[in-house]
């Protein structure tokens, strides 16, 4: 594989990616309004499936978080990469 | 926001579980897309004895994995508001396990990867003027009017805690409950803040009707 080759290789990996990091900004924004909406119906619940559920969903805004970090270092690794190809 | 009739409730869980729904198969969509931009990370680095290749592709991969995790959360989290709504309204959600991915069917499947936004959307337009904000508190007294609005649409009733075996699937939610619903959402949409605002309201609310009743 040619250095162009390879970086265009680069290139299409980091657009997948970024296309996942746009997608989970849109699931952490569903998540986040699910969790409130939650919340407020299911007043001061102590319900195990009601505890349960909000924890499932405050951890899943969580993960989003770290995927969102790595996407970040995944792509700043490989243009780094990239650059070092000259 | 004590308010709502069991009935009203069911309503929302149900908006819930589809936006749910919606957002699982969108973070089964992220993962593949993870997973594709980690395999050509992969052919692209192949035999490279480089830190920043290594980087890019244990972090590409990573964020793969933590998307699939991410749909098998929202899914159990749809399990168990399924359970709940089950719970105090026997019958009113079909049943799903986080096992089947809290999928029912290939309806859901069939809808479009993700809504954008759809509860938040609304929300925003409702209210958008309150996103930019820093500093939910300064808010407090706009979000509460429209909690207080949506409150008085719906009546103002306590929200039953026990089953209430008169309720009927086939009840239509009242208007009031996407008024509530909006007002839960512009609280969301004011950061983390907005829980304790929606806490302190809502006590507050409850003290007005208590007074009022007394």
């Amino acid at each position: 594989m040619s250095v162009d080759e390879v970086k265009s290789r680069l290139r299409e990996g980091t657009e997948a990616l970024r296309s996942a990091a746009d997608t989970i900004h849109s699931v952490r924004e569903t998540v986040r309004s699910c969790h409130v909406a939650a919340i407020a119906v299911l007043t001061d619940s102590q319900h195990p499936h009601v505890t349960a559920a909000l924890s499932r969903l405050r951890s899943a805004d969580d993960e989003g978080e770290l995927v969102l970090r790595r996407i970040d270092g995944g792509a700043d690794s490989a243009e780094e990469y990239a650059k070092a190809l000259g | 926001m004590s308010s709502g009739s069991v009935g009203d409730v069911i309503a929302v869980l149900r908006q819930i579980l589809d936006d749910l729904d919606g957002a699982a198969v969108a973070a089964t969509t992220a993962q593949k897309s993870a997973a594709a931009g980690t395999r050509h990370y992969q052919t692209a680095t192949e035999g490279a004895d480089s830190s920043h290749a290594t980087a890019a592709r244990t972090q590409a991969s990573e964020a793969a994995a933590k998307s699939g995790k991410i749909a098998r959360l929202i899914a159990e989290a749809a399990a168990e508001i399924s359970h709940y709504a089950n719970h105090i309204a026997p019958g009113s959600v079909p049943t799903r396990t986080s096992a089947t991915g809290g999928m029912l069917s290939g309806e859901a499947l069939a809808k479009p990867s993700h809504k954008k936004g759809s509860l938040a959307a609304k929300a925003l337009g409702r209210v958008g003027q309150v996103r930019s904000s820093d500093d939910g508190l300064q808010h407090f007294g706009k979000l509460g009017g429209i909690l207080q609005d949506a409150a008085k649409g719906s009546g103002g009733t306590a929200v039953s805690k026990t089953p209430d075996f008169s309720f009927q699937p086939t009840h239509q939610p009242s208007a009031s409950v996407g008024d509530a619903l909006l007002a839960a959402l512009a609280v969301a949409i004011v950061g983390a803040k907005g829980v304790e605002l929606m806490s302190r309201m809502r006590r507050r609310t409850r003290n007005d009707d208590t007074k009022e009743k007394g």
